[in-house]
């Protein structure tokens, strides 16, 4: 499945740093604001994504995914670091800068009812971007096209004139991504754009997606919580915890051989369909918080390896001799058991 | 006496080109304690039921007729200010849409304590300590100083667990939760899934689970309920529904699950769309789309019949028993 990936970097993100400043507000008597506060989201993330592949972000709730899918979209500006997208350094572009880009770079939201604007029919919002990208089409041409991308992800015909509000999730979040797919971009983030949808409509959109990727080399960021997608689909995995990368690895080196304690935990919470309770391994311990990163490994607090080192100094990223990226102490001292 | 009784209950939505039925005749119980789920096609009336049962349909949304019995008050009959004793006091319910729980002008902490101090007399720094231990019981970190962030501050996952402490604030009889885990990873799922579970189990809290997840619905429920455009089409055990399928639909989930393919294969989906309920064809709703369907469900729809522990709405299904009778 890895026929059509190059060996030219699209997209290169470079130690890319992201804090969010906290303001002193609310109800408060409880409130800890009395100097700035300052949520660390994303933590020194180095990684490249070659043209072509179907690259995965997975990790904790609040771990920073959809911080770095902004980012490289340019809707937010990094603290620190690099964005590269083919070869061009887009992290410091303004707004009319990066609009040549917008057509070759799509999103589709985490969220199916914020991504889509409440006072546009279905049909306007698929029309929209068509007749923004694409001047001189002809109006016969759009609507084919519009068509055509509706057809493909289900989207019913008669659903042309109806508001945002008359779809349930899966239904909104289809027209998310038939809106991302009509001007054929070359490289989509997609942030969980599969998760409201039923079994069957996933495979649907996921088989539509790895047929884009055949046949036009498109290439993926995807941002999802079902691992057992995650394995369908992708062709790289980054596993984030708190604002880092933990680790880096081909799918099947993942799922086979994980290395990471976190990502071991990761792969042994996927929910089961049959009765016996698998070997989940459950991570005890204090949730640390972006507001006050640890110093040392940030998994060190829930981690069953965890020794005085971890504690201390922060482990970094080391290549594998099976090709991925590890950042752990005691994968380094090599005292995990296999 | 049932928790929950929801009897014949039909939704409609009114429209330019006339009247759908989004939910036809949909009945289930609910005892205290017990978990039940309801999985289906996106779009087939799972969240429209949720609304209905709370009665929170908004125009042009209305139950056209049935009942939903909650502790033996009909929740269709009652007023607006009956009705906001009982909503998410004693039945809360967690939305697959977070704006309609979070005002985004609203601090979280705002909100929690807002909740509080309407149905129970407090002082704001007991509801604030309340409100914090709420939101450790979901696992977010720091909750005191995320008392003070506005919900666009924080992840979607985090967001979505904002959403469950405030559903759990008041110590409901009955939980209604749409898709609570969707937005959540796995490690954070399988702690909230365990917190429901015990909740339920240790407090015989009720639970309707609306998701499309199979293997959550695997974890947390007794029994399910599937639903295919607005009607149910089988019920039974949990374990048996997945394991066994006897609806064709239901069989096509499960087989579209990735699971079930090698990685980088096109997956099984079920072939063809839902049909739009503003032209849902006759007889079967699900036969333009299965591969068992004979004449007979082009003409007549199946009702539910029930079969042991099991009630399957389907010609083929209800043949095939049939003849295992004969022989
Ligand atoms: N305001 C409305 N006007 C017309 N039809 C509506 C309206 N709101 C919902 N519907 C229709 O009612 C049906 C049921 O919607 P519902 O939100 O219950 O689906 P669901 O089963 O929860 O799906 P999902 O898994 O995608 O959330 C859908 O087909 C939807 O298009
Ligand atoms: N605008 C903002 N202001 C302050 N903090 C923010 C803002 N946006 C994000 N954050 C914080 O950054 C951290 C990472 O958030 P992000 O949305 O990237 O997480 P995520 O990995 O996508 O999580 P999820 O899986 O729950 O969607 C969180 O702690 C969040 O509260
Ligand atoms: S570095 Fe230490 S604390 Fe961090 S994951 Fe490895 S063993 Fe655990
Ligand atoms: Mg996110
Ligand atoms: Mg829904």
């Amino acid at each position: 499945m890895n026929d059509v990936v190059q060996n030219r970097p699209l997209v290169d993100v470079k130690n890319l740093h992201m804090q969010f400043e906290l303001h002193h507000r609310g109800p408060g008597s409880l409130g800890l604001r009395s100097r700035k506060n300052y949520v660390h989201a994303v933590n020194d993330v180095s990684f490249s994504i070659d043209q072509g592949e179907a690259f995965c972000l997975v990790g904790e709730s609040g771990c920073g995914k959809s911080t770095i899918a902004r980012l490289i979209t340019g809707l937010e500006r990094p603290t620190s670091g690099e964005i590269h997208f083919d070869g061009q350094r887009v992290d410091q572009l303004s707004r009319g800068e990066q609009r040549p880009l917008r057509k070759r770079m799509q999103m589709i939201f985490q969220n199916p009812y914020a991504s889509l604007n409440p006072r546009m029919t279905v049909d306007e919002a698929l029309v929209e971007p068509l007749k923004h990208h694409f001047p001189d089409y002809s109006p016969q041409d759009i609507q084919q096209r519009k068509t055509d991308i509706m057809r493909s992800v289900g989207i019913d015909q008669t659903w042309s004139d109806r508001y945002p509000d008359a779809f349930s999730g899966g239904q909104r979040q289809r027209i998310a991504i038939a809106r991302a797919l009509t001007v054929d971009p070359e490289f989509m983030i997609a942030d969980e754009p599969i998760s409201a949808l039923d079994a069957s409509i996933q495979a649907q959109i996921l088989n539509l997606m790895l047929e884009a990727r055949a046949e036009r080399g498109i290439t993926y960021l995807f941002i999802a919580h079902d691992l057992n997608v995650v394995q369908h689909f992708a062709t790289r995995v980054a596993v984030l915890y708190l604002g880092s990368i933990c680790e880096i690895s081909s799918t099947r080196t993942l799922f086979e051989r994980p290395k990471h304690p976190y990502t071991r935990a990761l792969l042994s919470a996927i929910p089961q369909l049959k009765d016996d309770k698998p070997k989940y391994i459950r991570l005890r311990g204090e949730r640390p918080t972006p507001l006050a990163p640890p110093t040392g490994c940030p998994f060190e607090s829930r981690c069953h390896f965890a020794t005085n080192r971890c504690r201390h100094e922060r482990p970094r990223p080391m290549r594998q001799p099976d090709g991925s990226t590890v950042a752990c102490h005691a994968v380094e001292e090599d005292r995990l058991d296999d | 006496m049932a928790l929950l009784s929801v009897q014949n209950l039909n939704v409609k939505f009114g429209g330019p080109f006339g009247a759908i039925t989004a939910v036809n005749n949909v009945s289930f119980e609910l005892q205290k304690g017990e978990r039940l789920g309801i999985v289906g096609e996106s779009g087939a009336g799972k969240s429209i039921t949720g609304f209905a049962m709370m009665n929170l349909l908004n125009a042009p949304g209305f139950i056209d007729r049935g009942k939903v019995l909650f502790d033996g008050q009909d929740m269709v009959r009652l007023n607006e200010r009956q009705l906001r004793k009982i909503r998410g006091n004693r039945m809360a319910m967690i939305f697959q849409d977070p704006l309609v729980t979070l005002n985004p002008v609203l601090t979280i902490g705002q909100q929690m304590v807002e909740t509080l101090m309407a149905h129970r007399r407090l002082r704001q720094d007991e509801a604030e300590f309340i409100a914090i231990q709420k939101l450790r019981e979901v696992y977010i970190s720091a909750p005191e100083s995320r008392l003070g962030q506005y919900p666009h501050e924080l992840s979607g996952g985090m967001r979505q667990r904002v959403i469950i402490a405030i559903a759990l604030l008041l110590d409901p009889d009955l939980i209604i939760a749409d898709e609570p885990t969707t937005a959540l990873d796995v490690t954070t799922q399988a702690d909230i899934l365990e917190l429901l579970l015990h909740l339920c189990m240790a407090n015989n809290v009720g639970l309707i689970l609306i998701t499309h997840d199979l293997g959550v619905v695997c974890q947390l429920t007794e029994r399910v309920m599937v639903m295919y455009a607005g009607e149910v089409v089988e019920t039974g055990k949990t374990r048996e529904v997945i394991n066994d399928p006897q609806h064709p639909y239901t069989q096509g989930l499960i087989s579209a699950l990735p699971q079930q393919t090698l990685p980088g294969t096109p997956l099984k989906s079920i072939a063809g769309y839902m049909p739009s309920l503003l032209s849902l064809p006759e007889g079967c709703p699900f036969h333009p789309r299965c591969a068992y369907a004979s004449p007979e469900c082009t003409r007549e729809r199946p009702s539910l019949v029930q079969y042991r522990d099991a009630s399957v709405a389907c010609h083929e299904v209800n043949r095939l028993h049939q003849e295992t009778l004969v022989e």
